[in-house]
């Protein structure tokens, strides 16, 4: 077998064996010296990030695919003698697996290049990288995977990769305990997740979500399932830092290293990722889905007006920012939430559908700008040496790449066209207030503070007299931001790119369990 | 749908980035083209003393307005909500873990009557 | 360093530790227990001589980058053996029923248990062990480390 058949029909598998391998071989490598560890890993991202997009390139053109581990052939989901049961592990990669498993390489990749120059002064280099990696397999493995234990399992990999780098820096002990309440209340909700399952794997016998979808879907929805599905929206709400469980988000994010807070939002999204997935295919056919589409916009509305007021009043430049990203999620709950909530009536294809492709789209513009915004804070601590905003100013003298990234990214974040961050709210604006004009409106507000926000930051950090006698900031950082702010810019004026390959098939993907559950159970092939 | 065209197609509207960034290049130059039909015998630089309560402008850090000054009014305006904001985040685990317990049993008694089909 | 009752104790337990500890983890695939379990037995065993010695004395005896290395090397094993199967899919068990090593076929109806069955489970639990052993090993160090630390 050729190498890239061999590629091709093992990518699945690949995606999340590559970073795994990398990060198991990145300590030895580092005895070899300090640049053949960088070479490796870098190369090792970019592999990944290849696979990712040959996942997308997959998926858009064979429909569904689904990866059986250990099994001859790879497609065999449903053994001939296992009685019609799933056994082993399964990897099932729709639209919107495949979507998050771009962002999660993408994100990687730009982070790792990023920390190039970031981190170079720092001392156990070999462990960070190592647990980059470990955090990229574990949302690879969370967004890819279609067995629910194994979901739980990349969810620990992901919290404890995550907790750790956290307290990279350790900052006077302040990393470490932000890292400690990060670690507690993700085993917590880890528990919580875990309990479900064994409530799930008790009444249906299987951990295969399909199987798991269809058997509750013949028997109709228990008391059990419904404790179970509380028991894990709540905990990937709580992951993924909706308000008023977010209080762990401006923690983390805001004490994690350098560009590191950039793949925390990430990690957090592959949480957005699980409780999509679980709403949707898992339960989605036997639950009542207006009022979990409801609880998802309660909790959207929440997030997006408590996160920016709450932004609003910080002066530490990534606590901001951190609340920024639970505003943010806000407005994919809110897409999300509206389109679950309609499903199945006749709105869902007037505006439901539009609303949850503007919630999807929103994640990836997220992902893009947020992460710019995160490295250009980490750009701006690295040269100054505190987050403090009351301290800083006048670095638009000295550090002028990234005074222009900044601004890239704040107006993208506020929603000023033709940024992507416009094209998203947009579709967002326009679909939810059909369901209820409240919503639209304090979409729209938040946007308004949004924007005030980041003028303050911009202002107080960059504007003003020369204080600081800096430099600008390495050339791997600038290269990495770069990154972000091209595809910030491309997204926005050619938003239908985005929207035509990776946004309208995940939300087709999730307003159709039957079909993932079909090509499931349906035997493979 | 051609992706490379880049109109986008909402329930309600369309919005075309192309469209508006000429629009937007087009007020640019007609901006510039006043700007350019103006006074030319103007002088450059600071035409005039900055008067500062009859006090000479400060300079350095001090002429500089800090990040906590900015938006005073807004939270001045708001201070009942954000006092109640301030309270809720304590950043104590156990207030953490606490809010998180406590949303989860009341999803579960909402759940429990509206969460079936 | 605790007294000389202690100590000869743990010299006595020490072998029987890892000879147990071995034992669970190469039987993982026809007992109960496994890779991970066999590890901690292991690593137990290496707790035993730690507390029973010092921090100050074990730390010449056991080197922890011999125990990160046999973490690397675990993790190591255990990946490189589910990609060799990876003409067929991942994890793919080519060495079951193939005769070779591990490769015997197991008897249908009750047995005493055939060791040389399974395939790659075998080798996965052993690379596991390795890796445990290593892992919880080194743990135990650096938490008697910054004990010692906290102490002064």
């Amino acid at each position: 077998m050729n190498p890239w058949d061999l590629i091709m029909n093992n990518a699945p598998a690949l995606a999340i064996a590559i970073p795994l391998l990398g990060a198991f071989v990145t300590p030895l490598i580092n005895r070899a010296g300090r640049k053949a560890m960088l070479v490796w890993v870098i190369a090792v991202l970019a592999f990944t990030e290849f696979i990712a997009l040959l996942l997308v390139y997959q998926v858009n053109t064979y429909g569904i695919q689904v990866y059986v581990f250990g099994a001859n052939p790879h497609t065999l989901t449903v053994p001939p003698d296992s009685g019609g049961i799933p056994v082993r592990i399964i990897f099932t990669i729709d639209g919107m697996s495949a979507f998050t498993a771009l962002i999660s390489a993408t994100l990687g990749l730009v982070v790792g290049i990023y920390s190039v120059g970031s981190e170079k002064f720092q001392t156990a280099q070999e462990k960070f990288f190592a647990l980059l990696l470990l955090l990229v397999v574990g949302m690879m493995g969370m967004a890819l995977t279609g067995d629910i234990f194994n979901f739980f399992v990349f969810l620990e990999i992901n919290s404890l990769a995550a907790a750790a780098l956290v307290s990279y820096h350790l900052n006077k002990g302040k990393a470490v305990e932000a890292a400690f309440k990060y670690a507690v209340v993700s085993s917590i909700g880890a528990l919580m997740i875990l309990f479900a399952i064994a409530i799930l794997y008790g009444e249906y016998d299987a951990l295969n979500m399909a199987m798991i979808a269809q058997r509750m879907y013949q028997t109709g929805f228990s008391t059990y399932d419904m404790i179970a599905m509380t028991l894990i929206l709540v905990t990937l709400a709580m992951k993924c830092g909706a308000v008023p469980m977010h209080y762990w988000v401006p923690d983390g994010y805001g004490e994690a290293p350098g560009g590191t807070s950039a793949i925390l939002v990430v990690a957090s999204q592959a949480s957005l990722y699980g409780l999509f997935r679980m709403s949707f295919t898992v339960f989605g056919l036997s639950a009542n889905t207006s009022s979990l589409g409801w609880f998802m916009i309660i909790l959207g509305l929440l997030s997006m007006f408590i996160g920016v007021t709450m932004a609003f009043l910080q002066h530490d430049i990534k606590r901001l920012m951190a609340y920024h990203a639970v505003s943010q999620t806000g407005y994919m709950l809110l897409g999300v939430g509206v389109g679950l909530a309609t499903l199945g009536t006749a709105a869902f294809n007037q505006y439901g559908l539009y609303a949850m492709e503007g919630g999807i789209f929103h994640i990836i513009n997220h992902a893009l700008y947020k992460g710019l915004l995160f490295l250009t804070a980490g750009a701006i601590i690295y040269r100054v040496g505190t987050s403090d905003l009351n301290k800083m100013g006048g670095l638009a003298h000295s550090m002028k790449f990234t005074a222009v990234f900044f601004l890239i990214g704040a107006f993208a974040i506020a929603g000023i066209p033709p940024f992507n961050g416009f094209a998203s709210k947009l579709m967002i604006y326009e679909s939810v207030y059909q369901l209820n004009p409240f919503l639209a409106i304090v979409a729209a507000i938040v946007s308004m503070l949004t924007l005030a926000s980041f003028l303050k930051v911009f202002h107080s950090a960059f504007l003003g007299p020369k204080i600081y006698d800096v430099k600008e900031v390495p050339k791997s950082m600038l290269f990495a931001m770069s990154i972000l702010a091209f595809f910030i810019i491309l997204f926005g004026i050619f938003p239908n790119i985005a929207i035509h390959y990776l946004v309208a098939p995940a939300a087709h993907a999730l307003a159709n369990p039957l079909g993932y559950i079909t090509k499931v159970l349906g035997g493979g092939a | 749908m051609n992706p490379l065209v880049p109109t986008i197609t909402t329930p309600s509207g369309v919005w075309n980035p192309l469209v508006w960034l000429m629009v937007f290049l087009l007020s640019l130059i007609i901006a510039l083209i006043i700007y350019m039909r103006g006074e030319k015998t103007r002088k450059k630089g600071m035409q005039a003393g900055v008067f500062f309560s009859g006090d000479r402008p400060p300079e350095g850090m001090d002429a500089h307005i800090a990040a906590h000054n900015i938006g005073w009014g807004f939270m001045e305006a708001l201070r009942p909500y954000y006092r109640a904001m301030r309270k809720m985040h304590t950043g104590i685990i156990n207030d953490y873990v606490g809010w998180f317990l406590g949303i989860l049993a009341v999803m579960l008694i909402i759940f429990l009557f509206w969460g079936g089909a | 360093m605790m007294s000389k009752i202690v100590r000869t104790q743990a010299n006595f337990l020490y072998p029987f530790i890892l000879i147990f500890g071995f034992y669970v983890v190469a039987h993982g695939h026809i007992t109960p227990g496994g890779g991970f379990q066999g590890g901690a037995v292991i690593a137990t065993g290496v707790a035993l001589v730690a507390v029973a010695y010092g921090y100050d004395t074990i730390k010449k005896w056991i080197k922890k980058t011999h125990l990160t290395a046999a973490e690397g090397i675990g993790l190591l094993c255990f990946i490189i053996t589910a990609f060799i199967g990876l003409s067929t899919s991942f994890f793919y068990n080519f060495l079951a029923n193939s005769g070779l090593i591990f490769g015997n076929r197991v008897p249908y109806g009750i047995n005493p248990g055939y060791l040389n069955t399974a395939g790659t489970l075998p080798i996965m639990n052993l690379a596991v062990g390795i890796e445990v052993l290593g892992g919880l090993s080194v743990i135990i160090m650096y938490m008697m480390a910054y004990g010692r630390e906290v102490k002064q």
